[in-house]
């Protein structure tokens, strides 16, 4: 078995695209049809006919090329920077769900100052005020001058 | 055509509109000197003030914006030894040497002056060539708008380096566009049970995910402070070439300039092409080819005026035909979209007071970049000190109250969010982002056109290629695809080649 992350992940792109494409295509093709034009799931069809040929061809070329289905080199990746970027992600979607709970200026306050300091910046003081002080200027911004309601939460 | 752009001229003198287009170009040149973000991150973060702004004053704010960060590219490359933007790529070539001998502030004058004269003489292409082409484009009929539409994305997904993988982007652009209630029949599609997606996937969210978000997530993963601030010199010294300087470059910035429009005009390609094109036909051009790499002025002056050049032709097809020449444009193209204006031939027709602003806009944006390139290339230094760890976080939150300003909707907000996580996917293995976004972009029009076309010839499909524009779009598209499965084809038998050598 051979062992290339990149061509791995193509290969595995190339069957995610075979299989979105039948999945929205059966679902197209439960859509009535139309007498003249063309049906709501005719468009869909098409392009879902576009799709399974463009992963069949790199899913195959990958095959072809690789003699084989290539594995994930789980050795050569660098799990430290990935799982950076998945704790942000999840830092992220935490800050989207909270927003709805709390409200937008204390939800954003404490995901500036939480994502300053995991990127390692050092002055804690500074990181703070400009937090709050950036928080407060969008937060303002937005609901006084661009009459943009931000959430403020149903908890508070 | 001359009292439209006179009055093209005073909307754009008008205080507002002319602070907007000093504020955008300002903001342009500073979020292109700073690596990893470009034009197309700069727009994303306006958009919110977009939407408070009439369409022309937020148009020319926007191509400020898209002109300054093609200047501010070359401040990285020039200081850092790194582009700010995937355009000025080239100008780290000349740029930095110059710079480490001591001559930084006489290489960010050469690049302003170029990139104002690689502007000047774009903007004055687009002024020439835009409303002709548009007249051309009147005679489209809807069998050749779903050719075009095509034609764009095929054209878009080849220049990718890896054709299937550009394609495979697009195409499930197209494929998300089909998403939510159906224009004709008014059916629900792939929603899935979900009310929310009803509306489709909105533009604005998806843009934020996938160029900025995902951007944000990268630099995240790589973790830490920019590389080489330190470096970066702390004095400038003067910045306005003499006229001896001026007459030693200006060629090679003509030269470029004009390479960049025409590189721009064809949709899909952008300035990270033409600033190496042009850097290459400089240097043949040149008396003194041997000065090249070695901080040659023209080795800077042709890629800067060659990015800048790009500009105003890429807001040709763009504003004509409504596709979008190069990633910037792509999300200006979603940017106007937003704000209600659907950039094609009609709108030549039905608000050319929008277009001779954009005209007008153009011409002056390049006046104003000069100056804020002569004065940011002062503080040059200080632009690139913002310490990443501050910035990133606040452009995080700016994209997340972006996505939300859409329409009120936390739904946006999560959209943005799960797109921030395909664009990074994407990013690390390659997938191009830019048309997934013209696929959500060009599918409804190809849709619309393709039942319309239909429609109007009692579903005859020979209608596409009896028709000769959409004959010649559709056998160019048909073309670079299978141009695509042969270079695969072909560089999957090297790959296989090799590994028995």
């Amino acid at each position: 078995m051979v062992k290339n992350t990149k061509k791995a992940a193509d290969f595995l792109v190339g069957c995610a695209m075979i299989i979105i494409s039948i999945i929205f295509f059966v679902a197209a093709d439960k859509m009535p049809d139309s007498a003249r034009g063309i049906g709501p799931g005719d468009y869909p069809k098409f392009v879902c006919v576009l799709l399974f040929i463009l992963g069949l061809v790199q899913a195959l070329r990958i095959v072809i090329t690789e003699k084989g289905i290539p594995m994930i080199d789980w050795s050569g990746v660098d799990k430290r920077s990935l799982v950076r970027a998945l704790i942000m992600f999840v830092a992220i979607v935490a800050y989207y769900y909270l927003m709805r709970i709390i409200g937008f200026p204390i939800t954003t306050m404490v995901f500036l100052f939480g994502s300053m300091m995991f990127f390692g910046y050092k002055h804690k003081v500074k990181a703070a005020i400009i937090s709050i002080v950036f928080t407060l200027f969008v937060y303002i911004l937005f609901v006084r001058v661009f009459q943009v309601l931000l959430p403020s939460g149903f908890l508070i | 055509m001359l009292p439209e752009f006179l009055n093209g001229l005073v909307n754009v003198f008008q205080p507002m509109t002319f602070l907007l287009m000093v504020f955008g170009t300002v903001v342009g040149v500073v979020i292109g000197a700073l690596p990893g973000l470009s034009g197309s991150t700069g727009i994303i973060l306006l958009l919110p003030l977009v939407y408070q702004l009439d369409a022309g004053t937020a148009l020319v704010m926007l191509c400020g914006l898209f002109c300054g960060s093609m200047y501010g590219g070359s401040i990285a490359a020039i200081l850092l030894n790194t582009p700010g933007t995937p355009s000025a790529a080239a100008t780290v070539l000349d740029g930095y040497q110059m710079c480490k001998q001591g001559n930084a502030g006489k290489a960010l004058g050469i690049s302003a002056t170029s990139s104002f004269l690689g502007g000047l003489i774009s903007s004055i292409c687009l002024i020439l060539i835009a409303p002709q082409l548009a007249k051309v484009a009147l005679s489209f009929h809807a069998a050749d708008y779903f050719a075009l539409s095509l034609f764009g994305l095929t054209i878009m997904a080849s220049t990718d380096q890896n054709i299937v993988k550009g394609l495979i982007s697009g195409v499930l652009g197209l494929l998300i566009s089909t998403v939510g209630i159906d224009a004709v029949a008014g059916l629900d599609r792939f929603t899935f049970g979900n009310y929310q997606l009803m509306r489709g996937f909105q533009l604005l969210p998806v843009l934020i995910g996938v160029f900025a978000l995902s951007e944000f997530l990268i630099i995240v993963q790589k973790g830490g402070e920019r590389e080489g601030t330190e470096q970066a010199q702390q004095k400038v010294g003067r910045v306005i070439p003499t006229w001896l300087d001026l007459k030693g470059f200006a060629l090679a910035a003509i030269v470029g300039a004009v390479i960049g429009v025409f590189i721009g005009i064809i949709p899909g390609t952008g300035g990270s092409i033409s600033c190496f094109l042009a850097y290459n036909v400089a240097k043949k051009m040149s008396k003194h080819p041997e000065k090249f790499g070695h901080g040659s002025p023209e080795g800077i002056a042709a890629p800067e005026a060659s990015n800048n050049g790009t500009t105003g032709g890429a807001l040709i097809p763009m504003l004509t035909l409504g596709v979008p020449g190069d990633v910037v444009t792509s999300v200006m193209l979603g940017a106007l979209i937003l704000i209600g204006v659907r950039p094609g031939p009609m709108l030549f027709v039905e608000s050319p007071d929008i277009i001779y602003m954009i005209f007008a806009g153009m011409l002056i944006v390049q006046f104003i970049m000069l100056l804020a390139g002569y004065g940011c290339a002062k503080i040059s230094p200080s632009i690139l000190k913002i310490p990443q760890t501050l910035l990133m976080p606040i452009i995080a939150v700016l994209c997340i109250v972006g996505a939300y300003s859409n329409a009120n909707n936390m739904f946006d907000v999560l959209i943005a969010i799960v797109f921030g996580l395909i664009g990074f996917g994407m990013k690390k293995f390659g997938y191009p982002g830019a048309p997934l976004v013209l696929g959500l972009i060009l599918g409804p029009i190809a849709e619309e056109n393709l039942n319309r076309a239909l429609v109007i010839s009692n579903n005859d499909w020979s209608v596409f290629v009896t028709r000769p524009i959409s004959c010649i779009f559709l056998l160019i598209s048909a073309a670079s695809i299978v141009y695509a499965i042969y270079t695969n084809i072909r560089d999957g038998r090297k790959e296989l080649a090799e590994k028995k050598a």
